[in-house]
């Protein structure tokens, strides 16, 4: 077991030199972070709103899984029919 | 907690946008260079970066006032990096750069280097090589010297649990340290390939 303050090994971690984001990549990911803030403050009062975003995107990805899954049902019993 | 964090906390609950602007500057630092290091690379880097304080912005209302900033952000950062993992499973790319991966948080530097700075270099690559559970607890307690109470949090790990998963990582990056300096690695001249390559 060790112990932080008298390991040189995890001070020496310390020194590794911080890393930050493009400054463009850090400006467009705060500005749109920034936007749904304000969207979460706005769903704030409105709890049915917020109810409604989040079922939204939970659905979302279900109904898009839900219709691939359909037309390739159908087309495949399609391509049957045409090649019994 | 310290007071600056209770007040972003406050400002956060309040959707104060000077709020999260502070806490963006503040800890997108840290949170960056958190994931680069786990996941290697810049791109997947940048998205979880943005998942992450995404997560930050639609939660703010409702987070606690007790809340640990940096907790909450290491935590969420993490969980994002762990969903990304299972699904990078499926990707294709990275299929086919199997064996040519290099990480992004390495920075070879200049050729001519000090004995600090090669060691710099050797310690930034002995720590790319290791599994990222090794990894991740070594970020939080060595590199972000987060409390180590703090880091078991994070991970979702008890504090026994924590020194000696901590104890294992250390003595493996220990070990690798040791494999690269007898190699010489971080001392010697770029060969021109990778010159090329960086």
């Amino acid at each position: 077991m060790i112990d932080r303050d008298d390991d040189a090994l995890l001070t020496e971690l310390r020194a590794l030199p911080t890393k930050d984001v493009e400054p463009a990549t850090a400006e467009r990911i705060g500005r749109v972070a920034a936007g749904v803030l304000v969207e979460s403050k706005a769903d704030e009062g409105h709890p049915w709103r917020a109810g409604l975003t989040r079922a939204t995107r939970a659905l979302t990805p279900i109904v898009i899984a839900g219709t691939v899954g359909v037309y390739l049902a159908w087309a495949v019993s399609a391509a049957n029919a045409l090649f019994p | 907690m310290d007071v600056e964090d209770r007040e972003l906390v406050t400002g956060l609950r309040r959707g104060d946008a000077a709020a999260f602007r502070r806490a963006y500057a503040t800890y997108r630092p840290r949170v960056y260079g958190f994931l680069l290091r786990l996941s290697g690379r810049r791109d997947v880097a940048d998205d979880l970066l943005q998942e992450t304080f995404l997560k930050l912005a639609r939660n703010a209302p409702s987070l606690r006032e007790d809340t640990r900033l940096v907790a909450w952000l290491f935590t969420v950062a993490r969980n994002e990096f762990l969903s990304y993992r299972r699904w990078s499973v499926l990707d294709i790319t990275r299929i086919l750069s199997f064996g040519r991966e290099q990480s992004d948080a390495v920075d070879e530097g200049p050729e001519e280097r000090t004995e600090a700075q090669a060691r710099l270099v050797r310690l930034e690559r002995a720590l790319s090589e290791l599994p990222p559970a090794s990894r991740e607890v070594l970020l939080l307690v060595g590199v972000e010297g987060l409390e180590q109470e703090e880091a078991a949090q994070i991970l979702g790990v008890d504090y026994a649990a924590l020194r000696q998963r901590l104890s294992r990582a250390r003595a493996e990056l220990a070990h690798r340290i040791e494999a690269l300096e007898k190699r010489g690695a971080g001392t010697e001249p770029k060969r021109a390939s990778e010159r090329g390559a960086t």
